[in-house]
């Protein structure tokens, strides 16, 4: 595997260093790069309410004046946030998303919003109401999704480092379609304040970048304790880049049966067991494990996830913020109108999925199933872990598929997130870095490493170790 | 099986308006998926506790002051309604008489 091109956060510090650039001509660099490429991709949506921040106040830290970009779920005060959204057009956030702040407190320098599916829901990019972004790999292909943009401009080097969500696998899924690096941190690690809700018992925020030296310096800034969100944990995550070159002796890599079933592409599985050859090369010992509701989670997913968001996108109500049907002249009216045409159709399918599983009668045979199913899907990690110490298998059954492909069949696009959302579902941590080129597509393949719950440091000094191996052939 | 019937009902509780076309393909969506869902009945979960979050937290409280209050402006939070006027928001009739 070839690193991917342009600037890292380590490779910008040691620029600035040597005196080759600075800050502002790194950040001006990256918007011409921008301006001339976006047109074709479509990963960002909003670069002009974004400039170069000359403060001086910053505090020194490795990520001061790094180039970055969010995704536009994630609010940045005083500034559009559309969530991809033709409902948030023109909705101008309140305050700033805790991870904002804290990476504007290192000094990183926001260079814009990036598209993404509406309100997080979709696996192509394709379901943006501002038009799908293209994969910079081939552009006839989707980027994967939800955080389609992130994805699309680190591997486009549009950026040096980006943020996503991941709620069912829209961080992993796009960096594995995109070639780059994306993790999902356990559930609570990071904030999720100023993060557009989409299943609140799911979503974390995390970071696209081109190595997990990067990713381990955002995870270090962005991760801790917050009293603007409940769920965060009181877990120092500041010191990982410091132990993430630490040896790692005897590791134990387990490999899920169920995750090299029916459904996985030749070229996926022949990428993937190719790189855990080189592993057991390397003196990693593997162990074969089960998980056997694997199959199950994508069923639960689909249940608990648009239950949640029924609930979540209530507050898109015409009322409080964005679009309102004009034509509307009763309050009903106002809801009923201004929901119908400012949410595209996957939102509203999925809305109606939710309000559904959660309605009288069914909320026992659905909703209530699925949390059990989900309690089942968490011990089965669980006795996993007493075996081994990181999980290995591919992020995704298939590389990057064709724009247009799977936007008429819902449950097949669904399908992609098969090997993702069963983490989301136990809150555990996981990684996907980039594999080989598949033989026959030629397109990115993720190997996706999944952790233990709140072992987000060891699980990032394995994948460190395991991209080291598998760029040095 | 949901029915086109109860697609109108779904959508009056979610409240959004759904055309014809739009409901005869969301209930063929709708339906495939639940098909696909179908197979979580196979489970026995007759002993197992619905997970109710990932992270067994207890509630969390803190004493009553407003520390880590968020500031922000009017037209940043009333301002950002389609219809207001001053520091309120406007909004529709919500019954003829």
């Amino acid at each position: 595997m070839k690193p991917i091109s342009g600037y890292t956060i380590l490779s910008a510090r040691r620029a600035f260093e040597k005196g080759e650039t600075t800050p502002e001509r790194l950040f001006n660099e990256y918007r011409s790069r921008i301006e001339k490429e976006n047109s074709a991709l479509n990963a960002f949506l909003n670069t002009k309410e974004f400039s170069f921040n000359k403060s001086d106040k910053k505090e020194a830290s490795q990520l001061s004046g790094i180039p970055y970009a969010a995704k536009d779920n994630l609010l940045v005060k005083g500034t559009i946030a559309t969530g991809g959204s033709k409902i948030l057009e023109n909705y101008q956030s309140a305050y700033d998303a805790e991870v904002v702040t804290r990476l504007a407190d290192k000094g990183a320098q926001l260079l814009g919003k990036t598209n993404m599916d509406e309100f997080a829901m979709g696996s192509s990019g394709e379901n943006s109401a501002y038009g799908p972004t293209k994969n910079p790999h081939n552009h006839e292909c989707v980027p994967g999704g939800s955080s389609a943009g992130s994805a699309a401009a680190v591997a486009a080097d549009l950026c040096v480092f980006a943020l996503g969500s991941d709620t069912g696998g829209s961080i992993r899924q796009p960096a594995a379609f995109c070639g780059v690096v994306g993790f999902k941190p356990s559930y609570g690690r990071v904030s999720r304040h100023g993060l557009m809700a989409l299943a609140s018992s799911l979503d974390q925020i995390g970071p696209f970048t081109k190595t997990v030296d990067d990713t381990a310096l955002v995870f270090s800034v962005i991760s801790g304790k917050d009293i603007h969100d409940s769920t965060t944990v009181n877990l120092d995550g500041s010191d990982v880049f410091d132990h993430l070159h630490d040896d790692i002796q005897n590791l134990r890599i387990g490999v899920p049966e169920e995750y090299f079933g029916d459904g996985l592409s030749d070229e996926v599985r022949s990428s993937i067991e190719k790189a855990i050859d080189k592993l057991i090369v390397r003196g990693a010992k593997t162990i074969h494990i089960s998980l056997p509701h694997s199959n199950a989670a994508l069923a639960a997913y689909y249940i608990i996830q648009p239950s949640e968001a029924s609930a979540n996108l209530a507050r898109y109500d015409g009322i409080r913020y964005g679009f309102s049907d004009p034509s509307a002249e009763m309050l009903l009216d106002v809801y009923n109108k201004s929901r119908a045409n400012g949410f595209g159709e996957e939102v509203t399918r999925r809305i109606i999925l939710g309000t559904f599983a959660l309605s009288a009668g069914y909320f026992d045979a659905y909703y209530l199933k699925a949390q059990r199913v989900r309690s089942l899907i968490r011990k089965d990690f669980d006795e996993a872990f007493k075996r081994c110490d990181v999980i290995i298998g591919p992020t995704t059954p298939t590389t990057a598929f064709r724009i247009g492909e799977k936007s008429d069949d819902p449950l097949s696009m669904y399908l992609s997130d098969i090997y993702t959302v069963p983490v989301n579902l136990a809150g555990i941590p996981a990684i996907s870095i980039p594999c080989t080129m598949g033989d026959k597509t030629n397109m990115p393949v993720g190997l996706q490493i999944i952790g233990p719950m709140m072992k987000d440091e060891i699980l990032l000094r394995v994948a460190w170790h395991i991209e080291q191996t598998l760029l040095n052939e | 099986m949901i029915t086109e019937r109860e697609i109108d009902h779904l959508a009056k509780l979610s409240r959004i308006t759904i055309s014809d076309t739009l409901g005869a393909r969301i209930v063929g969506d709708l339906n495939s998926i639940l098909k696909y869902i179908d197979q979580l009945s196979a489970i026995n979960t007759d002993k197992v506790e619905p997970l109710l979050h990932v992270n067994e937290i207890q509630n969390e409280t803190r004493p009553d002051t407003t520390e880590g209050r968020i500031k922000s402006k009017d037209y940043l939070l009333v301002g950002q309604s389609p219809h207001y006027e001053g520091k309120y928001t406007k909004m529709r009739a919500v019954k003829v008489r």
